[in-house]
């Protein structure tokens, strides 16, 4: 099996299988801010963007930006194909972690 | 004053500045592209000038990596270094000078811990704030006794007349200036500079428990909406 993604970088490769097209980096960071329900840096978001761009897990293509950004061009991720391998061998690693397990574990409640 | 419409709106200058200098070029344009429009568009009518504003500076803080913030710091110290010892070799005894590094001190010290705080925001973890400190504290502080090295041994005639180098040559078992200074440098290199560097990690660490107790990182809990 090969190197999984941690969990932050599993839940901004979803981000971007979840925006189709349209995902670019503010489009991202808010997908993510809201999936995860908590302000998330810019700066946690373009660094993880990078890394699994050197994983070869995303690729990037630039386009045109708009008028609001002032002409600075947008660019558009998608999952490469080892990109949704890593994510299917994650979770077929965290359900078999689980299975046989009750859910929500009983332990941890008040 | 008129104020401007949101879509024309121009983040502050500073902001801009720290993102052109210190934001790998490949995502430079895109990523100034994507918080200009989020300012614009969201975080400005939202929030008003002024928390706009902060808001801007705060994203781009959390671009910056510990490694580029650390040589960017180490970059000012050195030409401080500089235009202290060659271009005013006598004044208050050189920069760095024993009469006036309290202030110099404490400014790095929070920096390091500024480090660590943006650290924590962008990770949530103290590891990773006291390793950024860490990282900051030893690049800038190296790059800092490189440049002392490097002046010393260019500009020897110019620092030699330093009250404190003079002090040094004289508690020194050597008779040669060079020797006595480069001396000096290799045991800043071997002692003080770990030392700097746990300092950073302390201070590091220090900054990330402040990001934890403002409760303003990335691990805060969005009100409902």
């Amino acid at each position: 099996m090969a190197e999984l993604p941690g969990t932050f970088e599993q839940a901004v490769m979803l981000a971007v299988v979840r925006l189709g097209t349209g995902a670019y980096g503010r489009a991202i960071l808010q997908e993510l801010q809201a999936r995860l329900g908590r302000e998330v840096a810019a700066g946690a978001v373009y660094a993880t963007l990078q890394r699994l761009e050197d994983k070869d897990f995303l690729s990037s293509r630039l386009a045109a930006g708009t008028a609001v950004r002032g002409g600075r061009p947008r660019r558009y991720y998608t999952v490469a194909p080892s990109g949704f391998r890593a994510l299917n061998d994650a979770r077929s690693a965290l359900d078999g972690l689980w299975q046989g397990l009750p859910w929500p574990l009983a332990g941890g409640r008040p | 004053m008129i104020e401007p419409k949101p879509e024309e709106a121009v983040p502050p200058r500073w902001a801009a500045a720290v993102l052109r200098l210190l934001v790998a070029a490949r995502d430079r344009e895109t990523i100034a592209g994507d918080l200009v429009e989020q300012y614009r568009e969201e975080i400005l009518p939202r929030l008003g000038r002024a928390g706009a504003r902060r808001w801007y500076g705060r994203q781009v803080l959390s671009l910056v990596s510990s490694a580029r913030l650390g040589l960017a710091l180490g970059v000012v110290l050195a030409l401080g270094a500089a235009a202290g010892d060659v271009l005013l070799p006598l004044a208050n005894g050189g920069a760095g000078g024993s009469d006036e590094p309290a202030p110099i001190g404490v400014v790095l010290l929070c920096l390091w811990g500024a480090a660590g705080y943006l650290a924590w925001q962008k990770t949530g973890r103290l590891a990773a704030a006291a390793k950024a400190g860490a990282i900051v504290a030893l690049l800038s502080m190296a790059m800092t006794m490189l440049a002392f090295f490097l002046i010393d041994n260019l500009f020897l005639d110019l620092v030699s007349r330093q009250p404190e180098k003079i002090w040094l040559l004289r508690h020194s078992q050597s008779q040669d200036m060079r020797a006595t200074l480069n001396a000096a440098h290799a045991r800043g290199l071997l002692f003080v500079l770990p030392l700097l560097t746990a300092a950073g990690a302390v201070c590091g660490a220090a900054g990330g428990v402040a990001g934890k107790l403002a409760g303003n990182g990335r691990f805060r809990r969005r009100a409902p909406r």
